[in-house]
């Protein structure tokens, strides 16, 4: 089996959604229910907090009063980077994705001084452009690439501080023969339409590109398996 | 300030796709459709919270939510003593052989399964794979070392290899 064969496993049986797919209305739905057990969730334990303190300042009045718990909220809260007050998001990987062709795309991120490594997944016929600072940083036609992460597009130095990343996808047709310039590829998105199409930016550290995915160890009395790195 | 026209827009705009991942990860449409409403729902609590980037807060939900949902699943099943009904044989050599390895997809567990679904259908690097599911970028290699590894030496993913389709 060739990871290749994987992919268009993926691609096929997940192309056959039953139509209608996700309502906004069925979202809303499930958003009025999930407020609905959170409150119920948070009112119990409210009522919980207030019992031990109850018991606890009849028995026991030298001991310091329980406070009551706050409900928990969503279990990932605080795991992921949130973003900063100016807007930017911190740290790196970042991924985006988005699904229009020849309109630019901006968003801003924490970094320190550091090389990057932009991924672009685009479809085939398609041809990217990416902005690091206002400058042209990576371009090239989509489709695989050999080097790591899938997709790789180029790198670029970050600076210290709040960064920002533009990108777009256009189509190749569009591209012309000759290098393409910061001059050029402003030219060639002014001059093409926004169209639809599926397509995602990945960031990552650029050192990350030197360990290979596909290098594993074996043990071979146990036969158990690690990565490289 | 995220407000209530960016999630509009991207229920609108990513919905399909992620319909499509949840879907890969349960292999059932009527799940995948409760899985993506639930994430999504999730995700418009915390929306001040998610930043520009939403689906790492998303795809993150859909793969704990599908965990869970698993391991509820797992315990609540009954032996009924009946064999459930077999899939007919796909009548293509090729059908065929994709169903054996449908089949040993379906057998990964969610970790392994989440980790192949995020790389090989949402071409996504091992450092954002590892900010989804909770874990470091070492162990989402090797997590998907290990189901690579079972797609080869499954009996049924084996003989799909075999007959090369």
């Amino acid at each position: 089996m060739t990871e290749q064969r994987l992919r268009d496993l993926l691609d096929h049986d997940s192309a056959g959604a039953p139509p209608g797919g996700i309502r906004l209305a069925d979202v809303d739905a499930r958003v009025r229910r999930l407020r609905w057990r959170r409150g119920r969730a948070a009112g119990s334990v409210a009522a919980a907090a207030l019992a031990v303190t109850a018991v606890t300042v009849l028995t026991v009045d030298a001991r310091p009063v329980p406070q009551a718990a706050s409900a928990s909220g969503d279990v990932w809260v605080g795991a992921l980077a949130e973003p900063s007050p100016g807007g930017a998001q911190p740290g790196l990987p970042l991924f985006h994705g988005y699904s229009q062709g020849g309109r630019r795309e901006t968003f801003t991120f924490r970094a320190k001084a550091e090389r990057l490594s932009f991924a672009l997944t685009c479809p085939s016929g398609g041809y990217g452009l990416v902005w690091l600072n206002g400058d042209l940083a990576a371009t090239g036609a989509c489709g695989p690439t050999v080097r790591q992460p899938p997709g790789w597009f180029g790198d670029a130095t970050a600076r210290d501080g709040v960064n920002e990343v533009s990108a777009a996808v256009v189509r190749a047709a569009d591209v012309g023969t000759g290098p393409m310039t910061a001059a050029s590829a402003e030219l060639l998105l002014a001059r093409t339409a926004s169209y639809a199409a599926e397509w995602r930016l990945t960031l990552v550290d650029a050192r990350t590109r030197s360990c290979r995915a596909d290098v594993i160890r074996v043990d071979p009395r146990s036969g158990e398996i690690t990565a490289r790195c | 300030m995220r407000d209530r026209a960016d999630f509009e827009r991207y229920v609108e705009q990513r919905s399909a796709r992620l319909l499509r991942t949840a879907y890969l990860l349960c292999r059932d449409w009527a799940m995948a459709e409760d899985l993506t409403q639930t994430a999504l729902a999730k995700a418009w609590l915390a929306w001040r919270r998610v930043g520009a980037d939403p689906d790492a807060y998303v795809y993150r939900i859909l793969a704990n939510t599908h965990a869970s949902w698993w391991r509820r699943r797992w315990r609540g099943e009954v032996a009924t003593g009946e064999l459930p009904d077999q899939p007919q044989r796909d009548e293509t050599a090729g059908i065929g052989t994709r169903d054996a390895l449908r089949a040993a997809l379906a057998a990964l567990p969610p970790k392994q399964r989440a980790v192949v679904v995020l790389r090989y259908f949402e071409d996504l690097p091992d450092e954002a794979i590892a900010g989804i599911v909770g874990c470091s970028v070492a162990t989402v290699r090797s997590q998907a070392s290990r189901a690579l590894a079972k797609l080869r030496l499954d009996p049924a993913a084996r003989a799909a290899a075999e007959t090369g389709s």
